[in-house]
């Protein structure tokens, strides 16, 4: 009976703690949600947490007719990149766990070394490399650099839950006739759904956000990702936040969507990134 | 019946990767070749975002006059052009023609020998009969012109003259004037100055006329030219004063980390007294629903004989690695833009031009107000007129005075260590 009672406690006060952290997290989108329907002087004259006085739905379509343009090279640089990447990164996960090789711990220790470089410290090489080989304003240029900063992190949580894959699997697959290719395609990367779901939310999310180097490697306005877009409403001696708000509003419903899609295996595929 | 649908859905993004990055590259190369072919001249221009609205009409009407001419604009956000245009500096692929800002902002492209000399231009194109000559001065380096004027602003105490009605003030012609407002107006329950710390600017704006306050306009230009130590007492006065004003509250609470932008905002609405700021305002005001001229301007009350304003330029520089052609296209773009025809028909949204003569905008009051108020001169604004290394320190020193990390004296001396090292590295 204590026993209960001391169940029922501790799960209100957690349920408590959880409705205040989700409030704590929610008011700024809900005063981003309140600007996105406000006009600017209704913005200026009333506080920020004050409902509009009138709703300009407007703001919406206005930020659209700007944004449209960016959000469609974000999908499609983002549809792109993202599924060639992990493809690049579970074949490495793949051969630095199953192919037994001498200096394979080595090889992880080097691809590693990625993640560590801070990569303003390339951006002059990097430009200098993709304007040698014709690359500046391609998008080949920017998946490039886009799959070369995202191979370390991607190897990382894949080589993990692969690791955790036994390896009687690989033996029965060779004795069934599959060759490395095949059980890569067949039975190793089916096994691995959860954390490519995981690497999907992550990656798309990172794509996504990305800015500095698509704004450094791109110099086309028509080829520019929704976070150049967004800073359209921002000026050297005024920012339009109404305006701004709606963007935002409207850019985030792509992520949302895939971490939507890929959710259920989220938590599932981290855990690969921890085992040993 | 997974694994075959994942395997197809990456064969497909295979076939749509190699397909679309074929298009992407043909079509490049395509454009390249069909200029080359037909004599056109492809120009790249970097420019700020909020210039767009009227640099796109200007660039259209451009080629629609000059067929032969194809320019490629990219609109940039303020601090990504200055990141966009070092890497591009550091990597050797600077565009044609860029915006930049004058004094040390700009001077590191002409420094580095990365700009076409403009001298002959200006002398054969007779520029001094077009720009003013402050503008003309401000793009020179080494008595070089390294730039097409474009902008020139200064600054100006902004203050909401009905609030100004209400407490029976009028504008200040004494600093002593100046503070026991600020103190009248705190007492009522305002806060005097609508002030942002984020980036430093906004405070060096008020930390520079202060030193102009305290040390003379000849200190001053000596301090900016680094011709005299920072650790003299004027400059210990200065930054006593903005501590001062900062523990008198007379700046918003938590203002070093507000967006001066941000920080604007409540003086549209009466909320606030003052913010040293240029004509373009009128524009903020006028869309916070407000009369741009509910506003009323004053010349910041230094107490110095003749009061100078705060000024700075804004340029076009062109690349000095672009062949002839491309060089002569951005002249004619460059004059173009920022010649008399063109400034007069988009002056509303266009901002204080570098021109001798222009039609004021009736949308901008302030605008012709301002250029006559700077008739008893101007000194260049301290983020243009002092080294990169040295504004950061004076950025860093001004929220270590407000926050009490540093005294004012050490302040200076702080300031007058970077300007030693500037020097010993030069």
């Amino acid at each position: 009976m204590e026993e209960t009672r001391n169940s029922t406690f501790s799960k209100v006060v957690n349920y408590i703690l959880l409705i205040v952290l989700a409030i704590i997290f929610l008011i700024p989108i809900l005063f981003i949600i309140m600007t996105a329907l406000k006009s600017n002087a209704d913005l200026v004259k009333n506080p920020v947490y004050a409902f509009p006085e009138i709703v300009k739905w407007g703001n919406f379509s206005e930020a659209w007719d700007k944004m449209s343009i960016y959000i469609r090279n974000s999908l499609f640089i983002s549809v792109v990149k993202v599924p060639i990447g992990i493809l690049i990164e579970a074949l490495a996960a793949y051969a630095l766990t199953r192919m037994n090789f001498k200096w394979a711990n080595a090889l992880f220790a080097f691809f590693l070394i990625g993640m560590m470089i801070p990569f303003q410290a390339t951006l002059v090489p990097l430009n200098m490399m993709l304007n040698h080989f014709g690359l500046e304003n391609t998008y080949p240029g920017i998946f490039m650099v886009y799959i070369g900063f995202g191979v370390p992190f991607g190897i990382m949580v894949l080589r993990g839950f692969l690791r955790s894959i036994p390896k009687e699997l690989d033996e029965s697959a060779f004795i069934d006739g599959c060759g490395e290719l095949g059980k890569f395609f067949r039975i190793i990367l089916p096994i691995a759904m959860p954390a490519i779901a995981t690497l999907i939310i992550l990656d798309f999310l990172s794509t996504w956000n990305e800015f500095l180097l698509a704004q450094i490697f791109i110099t086309k306005n028509s080829m520019l990702p929704v976070t150049a877009g967004l800073l359209t409403f921002q000026g050297q001696h005024s920012n339009d936040y109404t305006l701004l708000s709606a963007g935002v509003l409207i850019s985030i419903v792509p992520i949302l969507v895939v971490y939507l899609f890929f959710q259920r295996y989220f938590v599932a595929g981290m855990a690969g990134a921890v085992k040993g | 019946m997974g694994k075959k649908r994942l395997i197809f859905l990456l064969a497909i993004t295979m076939v749509l990767v190699v397909v679309l990055s074929a298009c992407s590259s043909k079509e490049g190369s395509d454009k390249a070749s069909s200029a080359s072919d037909t004599g056109e001249t492809t120009i790249s221009l970097w420019v700020l975002n909020d210039q767009a609205a009227y640099l796109k009409p200007i660039l259209e009407s451009f080629q629609k006059d000059n067929p032969t001419i194809h320019v490629e604009a990219t609109y940039y956000g303020t601090d990504p052009l200055k990141e966009s245009l070092k890497v591009a500096a550091s990597s050797k692929t600077l565009p044609t023609m860029w915006f930049t800002w004058g004094g040390s902002l700009g001077a590191f492209y002409p420094e580095n020998g990365l700009t076409m000399d403009l001298t002959e231009t200006a002398a054969s194109h007779k520029w001094s009969d077009i720009y003013n000559s402050a503008a003309l001065d401000m793009v020179k380096y080494d008595n070089k012109t390294s730039g097409i004027p474009f902008h020139v602003a200064s600054l100006g105490m902004f203050y909401p003259k009905e609030l100004y009605a209400k407490l029976n003030l009028n504008p200040p012609t004494s600093f002593a004037e100046f503070e026991q407002q600020m103190g009248k107006i705190k007492e009522s329950g305002i806060t005097p100055l609508a002030v942002g710390g984020k980036g430093g600017w906004d405070v060096m704006r008020l930390t520079e006329q202060l030193l102009e306050h305290f040390a003379g306009p000849e200190l001053h230009d000596k301090l900016n030219a680094l011709e005299a130590s920072w650790a003299d007492p004027a400059v210990e006065k200065s930054f006593e004063k903005l501590k001062e004003w900062s523990d008198k509250n007379y700046f918003e609470k938590g203002f070093i980390t507000l967006d001066p932008l941000e920080a604007e905002t409540p003086l549209y609405q009466k909320e606030r007294a003052y913010a040293l700021t240029g004509p373009w305002i009128d524009t903020n005001i006028s869309g916070a629903g407000n009369a741009p001229d509910s506003f009323g301007v004053f010349k910041f009350p230094n107490d110095q004989p003749k009061v100078r304003m705060s000024s700075f330029t804004e340029m076009f520089q062109i690349s000095g690695s672009a062949d002839g052609k491309e060089q002569e296209a951005a002249v004619k773009l460059g004059e173009y833009i920022t010649g008399p025809d063109i400034v007069n028909k988009y002056i509303d949204q266009y901002g204080a031009p570098a021109l001798k003569e222009f039609t004021f905008s009736k949308q901008s009051p302030h605008t012709s107000e301002m250029a006559g108020m700077i008739g008893d001169g101007s000194f260049l604004i301290s983020d243009q007129a002092l080294p990169q290394a040295v504004v950061q320190k004076l950025f860093e020193a001004q929220d270590a005075v407000v926050l009490g990390e540093w005294t004012p004296a050490q302040a200076g001396q702080e300031i007058q260590k970077a300007v030693e090292t500037y020097k010993s590295g030069n």
